[in-house]
Formats: structure tokens, sequence, C-alpha cells
């Protein structure tokens, strides 16, 4: 039975009588089918890290909303995302990652494609030993490409490739960020680190963009970033957020170079919708990327990214590692909420939560902007 | 005395076993040209087929050199 149209005027309504999503939106599966399409397809989605395929001439599969996409960065160094699939029989044709010396050849029939996803050669389908047909046009039977866009070390994709151009949809972000658009470096394996939750996707987005939990949930920064010296981030576009005043680490790297002074001792973490948790800071930045495995799991992978190659050497190491173990602690200390949320979604009783008014702006701006989608 | 033929096939089989895939061009390669020299099209061009995927997949230098031959046969593009 479809549960769509659902009305979800009372999540769209205004904050002050406004509710969160219905249950239905984080343990039913057909919602989540629905999410597939409505939400993951249509818009810009963060994928995966350029980092994660670092050699010319080399792919790795994924999956990614259970499709089978491969990352193929090629012999020049251009990465691309196609459908990890022959288009002969629909076979996988990268099932493990590794180097590509010129052609990725399909296990079964040996269909072969170049690494731009040319179809260089369709073996015996002409009869044996006779490699054409005037049925097979190579032209129009290359590897399915998906429309990717890379950004600050994310890649993203749109699914259906009808979203407005990246620049269009996440125009308030790149605006809003364009200080930061320089060489970022990624100086280490430590940096580069994932877990598993057993939450729904939006429970860690919405946990992200808000800075309400902050003192409960993360007392450690009671002392130098109290709760007052954090606001909300509000823009038109597919985001929100939160940004405090007094960024000031105790471990110091080098910063950026030619960043404004709101920067100096500001920082934001914005959401980009429907997935992704940015950190700008004037030393380093961070990409939280929440991937859905089903209605109830999700994968969080995190990339911190260093404002100097300098960074890389072993001199900072000890001081690298120090960073990554504090946002991994940060990021894991969030665990236990998304998980609670995602337990707590399974009350009968429950009719999405009520919103403060005045602290839970971003999350309802979220929830507004999911139901929007939906309702399309 | 070994039959050359049944040592090719062989000598093939394993190469696959192996995925040792230099063997697979080159010994597909020798299949072709004994195919040739029998006066068997078909067979060349049905080995010549298998060491061109080869050679692509491998990143082989024979590759465009296997490509041609297919063409000059008219069973490439």
């Amino acid at each position: 039975m479809s549960v769509f149209p659902m009305d979800l005027s009372h999540v769209t309504g205004g904050i002050e009588t406004a509710r969160g999503l219905p249950n239905a939106f984080y343990t039913d599966p057909t919602v989540f089918e629905v999410e597939k399409s409505k939400v993951w397809a249509r818009n810009w989605v963060a994928m995966a890290f350029t980092t994660d395929v670092q050699e010319n001439g080399y792919a790795k599969p994924l999956t990614f909303l259970g499709q089978p996409l491969m990352l193929v960065r090629d012999a020049e160094g251009t990465l691309r995302v196609f459908q990890n699939i022959c288009r002969h029989r629909g076979m996988i044709l990268v099932a493990e990652e590794g180097p590509i010396k010129r052609a990725i050849r399909c296990p079964y029939h040996a269909w072969s494609y170049e690494m731009s996803g040319a179809l260089r050669t369709t073996p015996h389908v002409g009869g044996p030993g006779n490699n054409r047909h005037d049925c097979i046009n190579r032209a129009s039977l290359g590897l399915i490409e998906v429309r990717s866009h890379q950004w600050m070390g994310i890649v993203f994709v749109n699914l259906d490739g009808q979203a407005p151009a990246f620049e269009e949809y996440a125009g308030d972000v790149l605006d809003r960020y364009a200080e930061f658009e320089k060489p970022l470096y990624r100086c280490g394996d430590e940096g580069t680190f994932e877990m598993s939750v057993q939450g729904n996707w939006k429970l860690a987005i919405e946990n992200g963009a808000e800075s309400y939990h902050l003192p409960w949930v993360h007392p450690g920064l009671n002392s130098y970033s109290r709760l007052e010296d954090h606001y909300h981030i509000d823009t038109a576009g597919p985001t929100c957020g939160q940004g405090t005043t007094v960024y000031d680490p105790a471990l110091k790297f080098p910063k950026f170079d030619g960043l404004s002074e709101k920067w100096a001792k500001g920082a934001e973490y914005p959401m980009l919708f429907p997935n992704i948790m940015m950190g700008f800071q004037n030393d380093h930045t961070f990409a939280f990327i929440v991937i859905p495995e089903t209605q109830e799991r999700s994968t969080e992978r995190v990339q911190l990214f260093y404002a100097s190659d300098e960074v890389s050497g072993d001199d900072w190491r000890e001081m690298r590692e120090r960073n990554a173990v504090q946002w991994r602690g940060v990021f894991e200390e969030d665990i236990f909420v998304v998980e609670g949320m995602q337990k707590g979604r399974h009350a009968s009783g429950f009719d999405g939560g009520k919103f403060s008014p005045v602290m839970d702006n971003p999350t309802h701006d979220f929830h507004a902007w999911v139901a929007r989608q939906m309702s399309a | 005395m070994t039959d050359p033929r049944a040592a090719l096939d062989a000598a093939l089989l394993d190469a696959h076993h192996r995925g040792d895939q230099p063997a697979l061009v080159r010994l597909y390669a020798h299949a072709a040209d004994l195919a040739e020299a029998a006066g068997d099209r078909e067979a060349m061009c049905f080995y010549l087929t298998h060491a061109y995927v080869f050679a692509l997949e491998s990143g082989s230098e024979d590759a465009d050199a296997l490509h041609a031959r297919l063409k000059a046969e008219g069973r490439e593009e």
C-alpha cells in the first residue's frame, strides 16, 4: 500500500506549530524507497571523497543506495562515476578496486570499455572472430555515466541527471565559503575514517545541524565554546547549520591564507542537504558524509582537510593523529543520540516531536526541506 | 613427442588459471599465427580477438597491432 501522497503540511509549517517528520520517515522501508527517487535521485548528493581513488588508471566499485557504481580515474587523472554494469547483460564489471591498464573487460563475454566509458570492443558479437555487427552501435553503448561534480574534495552525484547545475543547487554554500576554495590536503590516512550507525540517515544530519545539544552531549565544549557562542546558519538554499564565534583550538595547524576577519575566531558547520555536514575553520576543514544503508542503518564517512601540505610531514604526525582522535571522539559522542532517536521512532505515540522555536530552527529547516521534496 | 597444438592448449589453460595476461596475449597471438599458416581464417580471427582483448586489458603495446589485423579482416571497427 502506498503511503503517498502524505499530508506533511504540519512539518512544513512555521516552527512555532510545526511537528517533525513522522516515524515512518525513519522506520518504514516504503518511505525509504520513495526517498531514493524523490530525495536522493533528484538532488546533488555527496557520495565519496575524491581521494577514494588517488591513482591514475584506477577503479573502485561501491554500492550507493543499492546501486552498483564505480569511481574511475583515467590515465590523465579525470575522475568519473559510472554505473558498474556491462551494457550487454548487466554484469558487474569491477568486483574489487584496483588498477586499470587500458580497458575494463567484462568478465562474462569480454565486452571491453575504455576508462572514458567508451565501448572499445565487443568480442564475437557478430559470430566467432567477428567483433562487429551493424546492430551494435558502440557509440550508444558506452558505460552509463552518472552526473558528478567535485568540490572541496567531495564527489557529488545527481543520479537522475535532472538537477540544476551544482553551482546553482549549492550556490548559497559556494558563495558563503568561497574563501575556502583553495588547495586542500588530506595529509594522512588517520584523517579519513568511518562509523556505522544504527540510525536513519536523517537523524545524523539533524543532529549535526543544531548546537542545542552541544553542552549536553559534548560537555568538553563548555569550557571554550559555550552554547551562547553559537548561532544558526540560515539561508534560502538546501542548507542549514550552526556556527561559532570562539574557534580557538588547542592544536595549532597552519592556517589558510587570505581568509577574512570573520574566520579569525569563527567557524561554521553547514549541512548541504541531503547528506553532508561540512566544517569550515581557519586551519582545517572536514566533510562528514552520511550514506544510507537501510532505513535504520547508515554509514558516516569523515575526512579532514588541512590548509598546507606541510602537515603531511612526520613532524605533524602526532598532531594530526590527536586531531583525528579528537574529531572522531566528537562524532562518536553523537552516535548514542542518533541510535537513541532511531529506537524512539518505533514508539507509536511519537508525533514527530515539538520544536524549540529558538534552538531547533536548523532541524526544522531540514525537516521542511525533506517534506517538500517528498511532497513534490 | 608432444602434440604442439595440445601443448599450446595446455599453456593457454595454465595462463588462464594464473591470470597471466601477457602470456595470454602472446599465446593467443601465436595460436592466431598457427591458424593463419594453416589457412584457417575463422580460427585466426577468433584467436586474434582473444589476444586483442587481453592486450587491451593488460595495457599491452601489442593491442594496436592486433586491432589493425582484425580491422584488416573486417572483424573490428
